[in-house]
């Protein structure tokens, strides 16, 4: 018998028509949705191995296959180690005190009884609603008003800020986490602070490990706002990638090459999310669950 | 000097449901005592009232001389085990005995000798490596205990510790519970609805239900002196029997019997002309041919229990059953209580196992009238005819 009170024969199902039918229609669902993520990554890789001069619309199989293009994006027209390092920076100082603060409000909604909570947190979660786009022309005027513009500033202030949805998933994982241990914590002497930092928060590694690797990729990848606040050596991949892959006098744009460091661009995160997989979706899955 | 005075405690919850309903209480420095009751009846809400993590909604909590009811749990100085142990999981044992030493900015070389001799008392020496999700039950909640232990409060507040312990440990444990209190001499407040752990580990408990205090005794004195039907009805396995009776030309009329009152002397006056008679199910003797009782009746047996020890016996009175929502709480747990469905009363006798008979049997039972209780079928208050005559 097995732990499941059912031996193997009877768990081992017969190969039906029905049962045959419903697996092909899942693998192909699941094959489409996988073509549909990996074909444009798959284009990217192929495009990025082009002779530089060629455009959007090159051959399909590169050749031959100029791997010197990622040389060039590396090095050749400006120096990517310099913006790359820029843009960790940029997407650690905003990661982690963006999680760490919608962490403790997210704590603070889910534990806290005080007068006007529940009305607070709806009006935390109503803020998603408004698009950036009509924030985004007063915070450049904010901004540059307090003198800001061209430093990293603003990502540590929106950090410190939290964001709704992060505050969101912490406060529902926190909601369902077990209220002794916040007790027990209590009567050993802790205060509320001592208690998220010394409990809770090391008991929410899947769930710090997704709104980490969300927030990451977001900044990482993010165009409009270094776009708009970063000039010149302080600016990050996203922009530089965009604009910066040309001819000397502006006039061509090496397509293939600036999709190699597009390429580059996106491996580290990729590399990170490979990494995270199984502790990001732990953390997703069971928030809300744990109990 | 750490005894615990409660005064006129309430609490009521946001939804309007009060809890604690004025509870009055003083436990001396160094006593063990339990609050025990139904589910719901309030006990735990009362122990976390003394314990900071609920605020009173009016009265004062008081410990040693100071009044501590707006001060936070980490500032009174108690120690808590819980029923489900809330070990942290994400530290070993060892670190969760220091926890809260640490936090209180215990100098490490006390941290290590009292995780030490916590870990002696307890028989944790070989586990304080583990992680909680590597041990048992039975050794989280040793683990439970060394935490509270190592702090040295000047009160324990344990909330049914042992309910998730098996049957075997948990009479263990009790035993040890007993001695640790013994050795170490801290008022300690005990919840549990298990009789049997308020009976044999409190100095004194106190039987509650809807939130208030019905007794607040020795363990001997709620067994034998109940204040009230709902202390006779739940403190007692099997419980208190429980008939209707009237008091009408000098005996005490139940189901059909005639038990004349004078038996009881003179005080037998005191009872009003309806009243609630009631008799543990260990003072019924059971009557053979030529046996005489003064009180005695008679019924055909519908159940027999044969417990190897002793066996258990019902039989039902021709009278109404006694009932009230107060007798189904205190019967709720009771494994004869679905008994109480019936529309008669259902008496249970607890007789040897030598008894021979079997079911459908007749069954004649002697009633001691000086081990009978009296109830006032109004109020449910004891009517008490003679003090201090009984006692275990």
């Amino acid at each position: 018998m097995t732990s499941f009170g059912r031996t193997a024969d009877q768990r081992r199902k017969p190969w039906t028509f029905r049962r045959i039918a419903r697996r092909g229609l899942l693998y192909a669902v699941l094959i489409i949705l996988v073509v549909i993520f990996v074909l444009p990554l798959g284009w990217g890789v192929l495009a990025s191995l082009r002779e530089k001069n060629q455009g959007v619309l090159g051959p399909a199989i590169p050749h031959p296959i100029h791997w010197d293009n990622y040389r060039f994006a590396w090095s050749g027209i400006f120096p990517f180690a310099h913006y790359l390092k820029n843009t960790v920076f940029l997407s650690v100082i905003y990661t982690v005190p963006v999680v760490l603060t919608s962490a403790l409000a997210g704590y603070g909604f889910a534990r806290h009884r005080a007068k006007g909570r529940n009305v607070l947190f709806m009006f935390v979660l109503a803020t998603t609603l408004v698009p950036f786009v009509i924030t985004f022309i007063p915070q450049f005027v904010i901004f540059a008003h307090v003198h800001l513009v061209n430093t990293y500033w603003p990502w540590l202030l929106w950090g410190l800020g939290g964001v709704p949805f992060l505050i969101f998933l912490f406060r529902q994982f926190y909601a369902n986490f077990p209220s002794e241990l916040h007790d027990a914590a209590a009567m050993d002497g802790c205060g509320n602070l001592r208690i998220f930092l010394s409990i809770y928060l090391p008991n929410s590694g899947g769930v710090l490990a997704a709104g980490s690797i969300i927030m990451f990729t977001w900044v990482w990848g993010d165009y409009i706002f270094p776009a708009l606040l970063l000039y010149d050596q302080q600016t990050t991949l996203g922009p530089k990638i965009a604009s910066g892959y040309t001819s000397p006098t502006g006039t061509i744009a090496f397509v293939p090459i600036t999709i190699a460091g597009a390429m580059l661009f996106t491996l580290p995160v990729l590399l990170l999310f490979f990494a995270m997989q199984k502790k990001l979706a732990r953390g997703i899955v069971t928030t809300g669950l744990k109990g | 000097m750490s005894g615990i005075g409660l005064q006129n405690v309430v609490k009521t919850f946001p939804n309007g449901v009060r809890a604690v309903d004025g509870v009055d209480m003083t436990i001396d420095d160094g006593e063990f005592i339990v609050l025990v009751g139904p589910s719901g009846c309030g006990k735990t809400t009362l122990l976390r009232c003394i314990g900071g993590l609920e605020e009173v909604t009016n009265g004062s909590v008081i410990i040693g001389d100071k009044d501590v009811t707006d001060v936070a749990p980490k500032d009174r100085d108690i120690a808590m085990v819980f029923q489900n142990y809330a070990l942290y999981p994400h530290m070993n044992v060892r670190k969760n005995i220091a926890f809260g030493l640490k936090v209180r900015g215990t100098p490490r070389a006390e941290i290590i000798a009292r995780i030490t001799e916590a870990a002696r008392l307890l028989g944790l020496e070989e586990l304080l490596d583990r992680r909680p999700l590597a041990l048992s039950g039975g050794q989280r909640q040793r683990v439970a205990m060394a935490r509270a232990i190592a702090r040295r409060p000047i009160v324990y507040l344990m909330d049914e510790p042992l309910s998730n312990l098996d049957a075997k440990l948990r009479v263990r444990v009790r035993a040890d519970l007993a001695q640790l209190h013994a050795q170490l001499g801290v008022t300690t407040v005990y919840v549990t609805h298990d009789q049997v752990e308020a009976m044999t580990l409190g100095q004194r408990a106190a039987v509650m239900n809807k939130g208030k205090i019905q007794q607040f005794d020795t363990p001997q004195a709620l067994y034998w002196t109940p204040a009230n039907l709902f202390v006779a009805a739940f403190i007692g396995s099997p419980s208190m029997n429980l008939a209707q009776g009237t008091v009408s030309n000098g005996a005490l009329h139940v189901g059909g019997f005639e038990l004349p009152l004078s038996e009881l002397g003179a005080d037998a006056r005191r009872l009003p002309s309806t009243v609630t008679l009631g008799i543990r199910p260990e003072h019924l003797t059971e009557l053979h041919n030529g046996d005489a009782s003064a009180w005695a009746i008679e019924a055909d047996v519908t159940v027999e229990e044969n417990l190897g020890a002793e066996v258990l016996v019902f039989f039902p009175l021709e009278t109404p059953a006694v009932a009230s929502d107060d007798l189904v709480r205190a019967h709720s747990g009771e494994e004869h209580a679905a008994l109480l469905a019936d529309e008669r009363a259902i008496f249970t006798a607890r007789l040897p196992a030598t008894r021979r008979a079997g079911a459908r049997d007749k069954i004649r039972v002697g009633l001691d009238p000086k081990l009978c209780h009296f109830f006032d079928p109004d109020t449910g208050d004891a009517i008490v005819i003679r003090d201090g005559e009984r006692g275990g």
